[in-house]
C-alpha cells in the first residue's frame, strides 16, 4: 500500500493473527464495522489501529482486493458495466470453497453488503441445477439423515425432484 | 471442479444459519426446497427463511395444484412454528375455486408478520368479469411495511382499513372501489412512495395530508380508463408522475414546498394553470411536460428549474424564464420560442413536422442556430432522418446554422423511413461544418451506432474529449483529418458563397469509422473502416443493420 500525496489517508487494521494493513481510507470505510468505529470515535488519532478479531489475514487481504477495485470502479463511472462483471469473475474464478465460506465470513462480519451479496451468489451458482448428492461431495456436506428419514423428505418434497437433472 | 470435491470438510454447514439464509436468497421457491434435503442443518435453515417466493408460472400446468399445496401446508408450519415471514411473494392465478386456499395461505402470512408482501394475480386487463378480491385482514395488518398488489379486485364492505407501518404501496392492474382507496390511502400515514399503475374503477384519487409521502406515480395508458381526477396536497411530496390521457390534475403548490421533480404527461392541464402554479414550486428542479392536448401557449417562469422538457403536437409558442436551466428537450412542430437569456449545458431539439418544405427548412435552420448560440452540446432528433437533409436551394442562401459546435448526437426513432448514413452525415456536415464528430444512433430497440469523430488538422489535444465520448457510448470513432484550413475557395463552385470556409468535401483527407452494433447492452459486432478518397460514396456502401423481426 503506498502513499500517494501527504492528502491520503491511510487506515491501519489489525486482524485475529496479529497482522497489521494499512487501507486507504476510502477502502476501509467500505467495511460498515470500521466505518462506525470511527464514527462512534470521532477524536480517534490518525493512527488508531482497529483490531478485526473475528478475521484473519488471508481473507482480509482478498476482501480488500475487491473493495479497492470496486471503489475504483465507481470512481471511473464504470459501476455495473461489463468490466466489473468481468473483474468479479475473474476474482471468483480461482477461489476454492473453503476461500469462498472465509470470505462470507468476513465480508458479513465487517458489513459490507455489496460483497457479501456477490459471494453469497456465487455460492447460490455453483449449487443451482446440480443435485444433492453433488452438493454434498462439492460442499463436503456431511449427510445427518438416516435413510429413513431421508426417504421420508423426498417423498414429502416429491414434486422439487422431478424432473432435476442429477449431475 | 472436480479436484475441489470431496475436501472431507464441512464447508457451508458451519455458516451461520443468517449466512445460509443470504445464500438461500438467491434460490427460487424449488430450489430452496429442493436443497433443504442436504443435511439437517440446511433443511432447518429452509424452514425459517424469511423470504418466500412463490411463482407459479415456473412450473408445468399439471404440477401446480400440487406445488400451491405444499405451499399452504409450509405456510401454516411456519405459522404454528411462529417463524416470522419478513418477505412473502406469490404469483399465481387465481379462480373462484382457489379462492379460500389463498385466503388461507395470505392469512398465515400476515399472522406471520409480513413485512413485505407482493401478490400478484395473473389475468388479462380486459377481463372484468371477476377477479381476487383482496381480504380484509390484507389492508389491515399492522406489519406490512412494502405492498404491491397486481390484478386484484379492493372491494370490501367494511372499509375500516389500517396499515400503519406501510410505507410503500403499489397497485398495478387493480379495480378499486374509490372508497376503499380512499380509506387505504387515509389509514397508511406513514406512506412514502405511491404507484397507481393502469387501475381502475375509482374516478379521483386525492392524496392529501399524507406528511411523509415523497413519491407519486399515476399511469394509465388505458384511454377509457375511469380515474379522471388527481389532487395532490401532501406537504413533503418531492416527486409526481402523472401520465393519465384526459385526466384533470390539481396540484396545491403552496403546499408542496418540496416538489423537485414534476412529470405530466396526457393530462387535461391548461396555459393559465401551467404559467401559474409553476411558478409556485420554490424547489422544482425538473419539468418534464409531454403530449398535454389542452396546452399550446407554454410560459414558464421559475428561478430553481434545471432540467425541461416540452413536447406536443398542438403547441405553438414556448416562453421560459428560467435563468437556471441547463438542460432542455423539446419535441414537435417548429413554433416560436421567447428564450430568455439561457445559458444551457444541453439542447435536445426533435422537430417534426408533416409538411418539411422549404419554409419549414428555413425556419428550422434559423432556431437551431439560435440553440447552438445558448447551449453548449446539442441533441439532435428525428423520426426518419428527414429534418437533417437541408434541400440544396436552402444551402446555397443560408448560413450553416451551428458553426463551431464539436460534437453532435443525432438520433434517429423511426426506422421506417431511413435515409442512407452518407445522405445524413453530408447534412450533419453542412449543419455544423467542421464539428469534430458526429453520432448517429438508430433507435429500435436494439441499437446501431454510428460514431463519427472528425479530427482537425492541427489539434491534437481535440481528440481528449472524444475519447470520453467513446468510452461512454461505447462506439466508434471517425477521425476526419484535412488537407487544409477550411478556406473558401472560390474554385470549388460546389462550395457555396454563403459558407465562411469550404465544405468538408474539399477539405477532408481522411475518414476513420467504427460501425457498433448493441443489442441487450452489449456490443455484439465492430466493424471499423478507413477511407481516404470518395469518403462519401464509401460511406453510403457500409451495409446498415437489419434487426431480425
Amino acid at each position: 500500500m503506498s502513499k500517494l500525496g501527504q492528502a491520503k489517508r491511510i487506515i491501519f487494521l489489525k486482524t485475529a493473527d496479529g497482522q497489521l494493513f494499512e487501507v486507504d481510507e476510502p477502502v476501509a470505510m467500505e467495511f460498515e464495522i470500521v466505518k462506525s468505529f470511527f464514527d462512534e470515535n470521532e477524536d480517534a488519532a490518525d493512527d488508531t489501529v482497529v483490531p478485526l478479531p473475528n478475521v484473519s489475514a488471508e481473507p482480509l487481504a482478498g476482501i480488500i482486493e475487491f473493495c479497492k477495485a470496486h471503489v475504483e470502479f465507481r470512481a471511473n463511472g464504470a459501476a455495473g458495466k461489463d468490466e466489473v462483471k468481468k473483474f468479479n469473475a475473474e476474482y471468483i474464478k480461482e477461489k476454492s470453497n473453503e476461500q469462498l465460506k472465509e470470505l462470507i465470513l468476513a465480508a458479513n462480519y465487517l458489513n459490507i453488503k455489496e460483497m457479501l451479496d456477490f459471494l453469497t451468489e456465487t455460492i447460490a451458482n455453483r449449487l443451482k441445477n446440480k443435485s444433492v448428492e453433488y452438493v454434498r461431495a462439492f460442499f463436503g456436506i456431511e449427510n445427518d439423515f438416516t435413510p429413513q428419514e431421508e426417504e421420508a423428505v423426498r417423498k414429502e418434497y416429491e414434486w422439487a425432484f422431478e424432473g432435476v437433472d442429477e449431475d | 471442479m472436480s479436484k475441489r470435491i470431496a475436501e472431507g470438510v464441512d464447508r457451508l454447514s458451519t455458516l451461520p444459519e443468517p449466512l445460509l439464509h443470504h445464500i438461500m436468497s438467491h434460490f427460487s421457491f424449488e430450489q430452496v426446497v429442493y436443497y433443504s434435503v442436504l443435511c439437517k442443518k440446511w433443511m432447518q435453515a429452509a424452514h425459517s427463511l424469511p423470504s418466500i417466493k412463490y411463482n407459479e408460472m415456473h412450473y408445468e400446468m399439471g404440477k401446480r395444484e400440487k406445488i400451491l399445496e405444499f405451499l399452504e401446508r409450509l405456510l401454516l408450519k411456519r405459522h404454528v412454528e411462529l417463524t416470522n415471514i419478513t418477505d412473502f411473494g406469490m404469483r399465481l392465478q387465481i379462480w373462484q375455486d382457489r379462492v379460500a386456499l389463498v385466503d388461507r395461505c395470505l392469512s398465515y402470512v400476515i399472522v406471520s408478520n409480513v413485512k413485505e408482501l407482493r401478490l400478484e394475480g395473473l389475468c388479462y386487463w380486459d377481463d372484468r368479469s371477476w377477479r381476487y378480491n383482496v381480504p380484509q385482514f390484507v389492508l389491515s395488518a399492522k406489519t406490512i411495511e412494502v405492498l404491491e398488489l397486481t390484478g386484484f379486485k379492493l372491494e370490501l364492505r367494511r372499509i375500516d382499513l389500517k396499515l400503519p407501518s406501510l410505507k410503500r404501496l403499489c397497485l398495478m392492474r387493480v379495480f378499486a372501489d374509490e372508497r376503499v382507496l380512499e380509506n387505504l390511502i387515509a389509514g397508511s400515514p406513514l406512506i412514502e412512495y405511491l404507484k397507481v399503475d393502469i387501475c381502475d374503477g375509482f374516478r379521483r384519487l386525492e392524496l392529501s395530508n399524507l406528511n411523509k409521502l415523497r413519491k407519486i406515480k399515476v399511469f394509465s395508458h388505458v384511454y377509457n380508463c375511469d380515474l379522471k381526477q388527481v389532487d395532490i396536497n401532501a406537504l413533503h411530496v418531492d416527486s409526481v408522475t402523472i401520465s393519465l390521457p384526459f385526466a384533470q390534475f390539481e396540484i396545491n403548490a403552496a403546499n408542496c414546498k418540496s416538489l423537485r421533480r414534476l412529470k405530466l404527461c396526457m393530462v387535461s392541464i391548461v396555459d393559465e394553470w401551467l404559467c401559474r402554479e409553476i411558478s409556485k414550486l420554490p424547489a422544482l428542479e425538473y419539468l418534464s411536460i409531454m403530449d398535454c392536448h389542452r396546452l399550446e401557449r407554454v410560459k414558464i417562469s421559475s428561478p430553481s428549474l434545471k432540467h425541461l422538457i416540452i413536447g406536443g403536437l398542438n403547441l405553438v409558442e414556448v416562453k421560459i424564464d428560467t435563468p437556471n436551466l441547463s438542460r432542455f428537450e423539446y419535441m414537435g412542430d417548429i413554433i416560436p420560442f421567447s428564450l430568455n437569456d439561457l445559458a444551457l449545458a444541453e439542447s435536445d431539439l426533435h422537430f417534426y413536422s408533416e409538411n418539411c418544405d422549404l419554409q419549414w427548412f428555413v425556419k428550422y435552420t434559423e432556431l437551431l442556430a439560435k440553440f447552438h448560440q445558448i447551449s453548449k452540446a446539442l441533441f439532435l432528433h428525428s423520426n426518419g432522418g428527414e429534418n437533417v437533409i437541408i434541400p440544396a436551394e436552402l444551402r446555397r442562401i443560408q448560413r450553416p446554422p451551428c458553426p463551431v459546435i464539436k460534437h453532435i448526437d443525432f438520433t434517429i426513432t423511426d426506422e421506417d423511413k431511413g435515409f442512407p448514413i452518407s445522405q445524413l452525415v453530408d447534412g450533419l456536415l453542412w449543419i455544423c461544418p467542421h464539428a469534430m464528430s458526429i453520432t448517429i444512433q438508430y433507435e429500435f430497440g436494439l441499437f446501431d451506432k454510428f460514431c463519427f469523430l472528425m479530427n482537425n488538422w492541427k489539434s491534437l489535444e481535440k481528440i481528449v474529449p472524444l475519447l470520453k465520448i467513446k468510452q461512454e457510448a461505447e462506439t466508434c470513432i471517425i477521425k476526419f483529418s484535412y488537407k487544409k484550413r477550411f478556406i473558401y475557395d472560390e474554385e470549388t463552385r460546389c462550395c457555396s458563397h454563403s459558407l465562411p470556409v469550404s465544405c468538408w468535401k474539399h477539405c477532408i483527407k481522411e475518414v476513420d469509422i467504427d460501425h457498433i452494433i448493441q443489442s441487450l447492452g452489449k456490443v455484439q459486432i465492430v466493424e471499423t473502416y478507413n477511407f481516404e478518397d470518395e469518403i462519401l460514396e464509401k460511406i453510403a456502401g457500409i451495409s446498415r443493420y437489419e434487426p431480425e423481426l
